[in-house]
């Protein structure tokens, strides 16, 4: 659904340039759950936007649904495909009341009065939030406040929904509230997703992780196969998960252990057996 | 820890607190609060969303005045008209997005910008910025940009440095790793500990990481609905599961490993927190 080829950008302020990215390649098949993981400044944010094509790549392409974003006409057709949620809830809410906001992006597609209603009722359904309808936006929690813009960006029938690190600033009942609703529109309504975050909990459930260092994928595979190179993970200024790291540590005292893992259980039958 | 008389730095007596009063909206935030802090204490605050972590901590610096009950910060009394800036001085507090808070045109002015309200004179300013930049690990580069060039991260330690640079006692920080990826993480939490480890300041602060709680905090505060519910030692709390669960929060995840090898192995000691101390503990039953 997405290809990726070899793109490369860089911020031209002056008076330095800022290669951002190097020579990324990836593909997003439909129904995919994808997770980018890396530090702050690694260049996830940048690719990000190259995806809905607000940023254009240097060299290299992108195709989305066969369109290369290059080409002026297919703009809004891979905007209208690619919804996007950016990190600050308070940046990307439109209207005053929740109904207001959700119905923005089908009113500017020029939709009839009776499809606006019927899609901004069909997207609050689905997120689980039909009942915050009338609310004024300003007095939802964080959490409330991205899921409404998710339902502002289902409203308008999406392929695929960017995340880009949209938990950062909740807290971890608003981070729960919204992972919950991608995986559902990810599994029920086969949704793309493609996560970009630097939190390694939310990348645990992915189909497949990529990390980005200094504007290159370093690793990328299952969340085991990533998260088990303890190594190049902490070298990317990220974190694995405490199973991973009790086990590697172990292995680096001497201690026989074939393979590591990333589930809790799997590290407790590990550690029991050996102690029999 | 020395809990003697004199060493109690903040004291909350029977402290509540409501927001939005007389109002349809109206919710209590803090209910009958009790609790001192000591000198050179490492206290975290852990609750879930809307136990009022937040609103307790701005209770420290006077920035909330409770509605019933007292708060007094080196027996100043926050309620004081008088003292209002003693107190600034005394207790740094630190928002959970410090860094939308940088206003100044470089990132030296931020940092210098308390100086010059406390009328701390010109020769002595610059070095308290640079030794204070010098400690949270900015760079002269750094100093010399705006603000709004800095990475998330950096962007955070300036914010930090602008209330470091006031020497603080008391150093009050609302969830510091919001935002910050994990190894800006692991240098942000090693400043604060260095800062504790030097006697510089008593730290208190909120977190919702249970594995940087464990690993940092002697003192575990939990909140819950307003009150508090569980005070004590990071063992007394982290060794209590059961109702930190029941709380809706959790533990590190080495010690949910290891509560599940105690079931087979009940020689195996649970009640250890960070992923170097059940290190040890493995090895030092497999070597037996």
């Amino acid at each position: 659904m997405i290809e990726v080829k070899d793109i490369y950008y860089a911020y031209k302020t002056q008076p330095e340039t800022t290669q951002a990215v190097s020579g990324i390649s990836l593909s997003v098949s439909k129904g995919m759950y994808i997770a980018i993981l890396g530090r702050n400044g690694s260049g996830k944010s940048t690719l990000a936007r190259m995806l809905n094509a607000l940023i254009l790549p240097d060299s290299g392409d992108i195709f989305v649904l066969g369109m290369n974003s290059k080409e002026k006409k297919n703009e809004l057709s891979i905007r209208k495909k690619i919804g996007m949620i950016f990190q600050d809830p308070d940046n990307q809410i439109v209207g005053t009341r929740v109904l207001e906001d959700v119905a923005f992006g089908p009113e500017n597609l020029g939709y009839e009065r009776e499809k606006i209603i019927k899609s901004v009722d069909n997207a609050l359904n689905q997120i689980g939030i039909y009942d915050l309808k009338e609310r004024a936006v300003h007095t939802l929690s964080g959490g409330q406040k991205q899921r409404v813009a998710i339902a502002g960006v289902l409203a308008m029938k999406p392929s695929c929904i960017i995340l880009d690190e949209s938990t950062s600033m909740l807290d971890p009942k608003g981070q729960a509230e919204l992972l919950a609703v991608t995986e559902k529109l990810n599994k029920e309504e086969g949704i793309s997703i493609i996560n970009i975050t630097h939190n390694m909990d939310e990348a645990k459930y992915a189909d497949v992780v990529y990390v980005m260092h200094k504007g290159t994928i370093t690793l990328s595979g299952t969340p085991k196969e990533v998260f088990t190179n303890v190594d190049e993970m902490i070298e990317a200024g990220l974190d694995v998960p405490q199973s991973t790291r009790l086990l590697y540590e172990l292995k680096k005292e001497g201690i026989k252990i074939e393979n590591l893992t990333i589930e809790e259980d799997e590290t407790a039958d590990i550690l029991g057996r050996l102690l029999q | 820890m020395n809990t003697d008389e004199t060493n109690r730095i903040i004291s909350l007596k029977q402290v509540c607190y409501t927001y939005a009063k007389n109002t349809p909206f109206s919710k209590k935030a803090l209910d009958d609060i009790n609790l001192d802090f000591y000198s050179n204490e490492y206290t975290a605050i852990i609750g879930a969303t809307g136990s009022g972590k937040s609103t307790l901590i701005q209770h420290m610096n006077g920035l909330l005045k409770p509605d019933i009950g007292e708060v007094l910060v080196d027996g100043i009394d926050t309620k004081d008209k008088k003292v209002q800036s003693d107190l600034r001085r005394k207790v740094g507090l630190v928002f959970q997005y410090a860094q939308y808070q940088l206003f100044e045109e470089t990132v030296y002015k931020d940092i210098e910008f308390g100086l010059i309200k406390r009328n701390v004179p010109e020769d002595q300013r610059k070095q308290r910025v640079l030794d204070t930049a010098k400690m949270v690990g900015l760079t002269q580069e750094n100093l010399n940009a705006s603000p709004y060039d800095l990475s998330g991260g950096q962007k955070k330690r300036a914010a930090i440095a602008g209330i470091l640079v006031l020497k603080p006692e008391i150093l009050v920080l609302d969830e510091p790793a919001a935002g910050l990826d994990p190894e800006g993480t692991r240098e942000l939490f090693s400043i604060i500990q260095n800062l504790h480890d030097n006697k510089e300041c008593t730290v208190i602060l909120v977190a919702h990481s249970m594995e940087l709680v464990a690993q940092y905090a002697k003192r575990i505060i939990v909140l819950h609905d307003g009150k508090v519910v569980m005070d004590g030692t990071r063992d007394e709390v982290f060794g209590n599961v059961e109702q930190l669960t029941s709380l809706g929060l959790d533990v590190p995840e080495v010690t949910k490993i290891l509560k599940k090898i105690k079931i087979s192995h009940p020689e195996i000691n649970d009640k250890l927190y960070t992923v170097s101390d059940a290190k040890e503990e493995i090895i030092k039953h497999l070597k037996k």
